[in-house]
């Protein structure tokens, strides 16, 4: 599980989803202070009520498969030793979705299956998020 | 019901550089030497542009319209959607020719897509960049998981409509192997004189599931242009002219990103599609051919579906049996499309079609065709979508 650091360097609210991320030590997404939906990636008007309050705030992980990748080649360093490695699109109970990587096999992964997301801090502006096998 | 611009406008040429796998031409004067081609197949010169319909990078309409020698640009604008970019920029000026703000537009476009990743020793290097909005969201979101460039974020979605739907690979090896049939009777094409089989298509090794190697467009250097003028003009220049008879775009919501789609496989074109066809008066029943743009496969089974031509998930009956090859009901991309001729951001496609209904489509040619459609795709799903006829 141990990962390269990449050259992310977000701005804006992007940056914002990091830091909170980062700085609660745990995945956060941001929350409407108006009608308490959930959106990611984060906007400056809610897309639901058009609230401009916010906060970042910690969700509860738990998530289902929605789609997958499974890359069996690639060209950079970082990811062509790792063939073939799965990519998920993570459904969260709070609504939003995030691609997330994973240590589950190709095989052991498919569409509807519960998994459980957390976040990898790697410095104050990037984590990664990482699903894992629901217990 | 036809609405006040179907009908206003017409393309009257078409020019095209490439399509090559290495060149020592710069981005710029590829689209320099279509936008020249284009201009003269009209039978028109530089002083008769007064509108630059620029591609969404890499080249600006100023630097062309200087390079030209255009004297007097009245009119420019710039739809930044990728692939889906020329479509949008043929509609964009039909509708320009016909609110009378500018007579004739030139709309090229072009890249060094082979080139720009195996520079050659011997070459100067190109330091042109492309950049999009959606980059933001690669940069944050994917390109940090392993996922570098177009096929594999599709496959974040495409995935699921495979899975869902039980779409099997062999709908996506019917468009891989109808694209390589049509490319055998192009002498432009990357791909003439490598036939593909379905069985060949289906050993083509795994990129990111579900595409394939086989499911993937080919890597291009190369530019095309188009000259669009009005109706009227049209009638006096040196080729029968392709009316612009109903254009659409159309985008996902949200546009900037891909996962959190209501509906990830809702493409632009769904959106589009319909009120293209209202323009034009027609049905997708009374096409005789589909320029449909096909980065992916899988890509352009969606589009089929959007266009109204099976339900969700049920491309792979339609395009079965032949049904898209030439002397099918819908020839589907007859000069090779981006899988098989070359990617040119899908200006071929455009290309391609005035060829058709100018009847001057060679030995690719439709019989008698007389009316036929061109889809632009980019960006992350944003949908375009032109319905030509064969003028008068």
């Amino acid at each position: 599980m141990s990962s390269t650091k990449p050259k992310v360097q977000p701005d804006d609210l992007d940056l914002a989803f990091f830091e909170a991320t980062a700085g609660a030590g745990q995945l956060c997404l941001q929350h409407c202070g108006d009608c308490g939906r959930w959106t990611h990636p984060a906007r400056y008007y809610c897309p639901h009520c058009a609230s401009e309050n916010y906060s970042f705030d910690p969700v509860s992980g738990k998530a289902e498969v929605h789609s997958f990748t499974v890359s069996h080649f690639s060209v950079e360093s970082a990811w062509k030793d790792r063939v073939p490695y799965v990519t998920i699109v993570a459904e969260t109970a709070e609504g939003p979705r995030l691609v997330a990587r994973t240590d589950l096999k190709p095989g052991d992964v498919s569409i509807g299956q519960p998994i459980l997301l957390r976040a990898e801090v790697v410095d104050p502006e990037f984590s990664y998020v990482w699903a894992e096998k629901a217990a | 019901m036809s609405s006040s611009l179907s009908g206003k406008a017409a393309i009257v040429g078409i020019g095209e550089f490439g399509y090559y796998r290495g060149t020592d031409q710069s981005i710029l004067q590829m689209v320099l030497k279509a936008s020249m081609d284009a201009i003269r197949d009209a039978g028109l010169k530089p002083s008769d542009i007064d509108g630059i319909i620029p591609p969404p990078g890499f080249v600006a309409w100023d630097e062309i319209g200087a390079h030209l020698g255009v004297p007097e640009i009245r009119y420019t604008a710039c739809p930044q959607m990728g692939g889906a970019s020329p479509v949008a920029g043929l509609i964009n000026a039909s509708m320009a020719i016909a609110a009378g703000l500018a007579t004739t537009v030139l709309v090229p476009i072009g890249w060094n897509g082979y080139s720009a990743l195996r520079p050659r020793p011997d070459a100067r290097p190109n330091k042109r960049r492309f950049s999009a909005a959606f980059f933001e969201t690669v940069k944050n979101y994917y390109a940090p998981y392993g996922l570098r460039s177009a096929p594999w974020w599709y496959a974040l979605y495409l995935q699921r409509y495979v899975k869902h739907y039980n779409v099997p690979p062999e709908a996506a090896g019917a468009i891989a192997v109808a694209c390589r049939k049509h490319a055998q009777l192009n002498d432009k094409a990357l791909m003439r004189d490598r036939p593909l089989t379905m069985d060949e298509y289906l050993a083509t090794p795994f990129i990111t599931e579900p595409l394939r190697k086989g499911d993937c467009c080919v890597e291009t250097d190369c530019a095309a242009a188009i000259v669009v003028t009005s109706a009227e003009r049209a009638r006096d220049l040196a080729h029968r002219p392709v009316m612009f008879l109903g254009g659409a775009e159309g985008h996902p919501n949200r546009p900037d990103e891909l996962v959190n789609r209501t509906d990830m496989l809702k493409l632009g074109l769904d959106y589009a599609a319909p009120r293209a066809f209202a323009m034009a008066g027609v049905k997708p029943q009374d096409m005789d051919f589909l320029q449909v743009y096909d980065c992916f496969t899988y890509v352009a089974l969606l589009e089929l579906e959007a266009l109204g031509y099976a339900e969700r998930g049920g491309a792979a009956d339609f395009v079965k049996d032949g049904k898209i090859e030439l002397g099918g009901r819908y020839p589907l991309n007859t000069h090779g499309g981006l899988m098989s001729q070359g990617h040119c951001w899908g200006m071929n496609h455009i290309v391609e079609a005035v060829r058709q209904l100018r009847h001057d489509a060679g030995r690719a040619q439709v019989a008698d065709c007389e009316i036929g459609l061109v889809t632009g795709y980019g960006d992350l799903g944003d949908g375009t979508i032109a319905i030509l006829g064969r003028g008068a």
